[in-house]
């Protein structure tokens, strides 16, 4: 559990040799773990909640907190260490990235399978749209633990 | 997995005045931690890279990278 905590406290530490990707790695994966989480639980206790629009308003609001999650913490690392946010990606950022994407891309493919497929077993539009989205929320999970698994190895 | 070669970064950048990685990061256009993961072996650079920091110290490159003994008699 201290882990987490250290690992939280060096994301917004300016002093942290945590490199700044790997520092919005971290904020894009409990971000996406937590509003996504919120939204597919709540999906899942109101499963049939689209036909009144309950689910598109809580679809929109999803997409809406994630961005402000994203952007305000995107601001607060950016500016607390101004001079890596400011340098490009150099060989290895360029490695880690291209490393992660060829791991998540087949989650993705096989999950947007599964999801359109799910529309054979039953599922309405409605529901292949949110399996649709579930893929793509697994494929970035995935890629975003993957870059932070590829920082913390090289 | 560590890497089947060794480098003298560490020293060299004491040599040169105490060089930090941040310095020698700008000069060679990485990261300061790609520096330290280049110098703790937990990287391998590229021949682009790994020539510009010979460059730096005015060192040819095996001077600063060299083969291991762990992996003598692979090649």
């Amino acid at each position: 559990m201290s882990d987490i905590f250290n690992i939280m406290f060096d994301i917004f530490d300016m002093e942290s040799i945590m490199p700044f990707r790997e520092k919005i790695a971290w904020v894009s994966l409990v971000g996406t773990i937590v509003v996504w989480g919120l939204y597919f639980g709540g999906l899942a206790l109101h499963g049939d909640g689209g036909h009144d629009g309950r689910m598109v308003l809580a679809l929109v609001g999803a997409v809406v907190l994630l961005v402000i999650i994203m952007g305000v913490s995107s601001i607060v690392i950016a500016i607390r260490n101004p001079s890596e946010a400011q340098a490009p990606r150099d060989e290895r950022d360029r490695q880690i990235a291209a490393r992660a994407a060829v791991i998540a891309y087949p989650v993705l493919m096989v999950a947007v399978i599964c999801a359109g497929g799910s529309a054979h077993l039953g599922n309405g539009l409605f529901g292949v749209l949110n399996a649709l989205l579930g893929a793509m929320v697994l494929g970035e999970t995935v890629r975003q633990a993957a870059l932070i698994l590829g920082y913390r190895r090289a | 997995m560590a890497l089947p070669f060794a480098n003298s970064i560490r020293t060299l950048r004491f040599l040169h005045g105490e060089m930090t990685q941040a310095d020698l990061a700008a000069r060679i256009g990485v990261t300061r931690q790609t520096v330290a993961a280049i110098e703790q072996g937990k990287y391998s650079p590229s021949l682009e890279v790994a020539f510009r920091i010979a460059h730096v110290f005015g060192k040819p490159l095996e001077e600063v990278f060299v083969w291991g003994n762990a992996v003598e008699g692979q090649d």
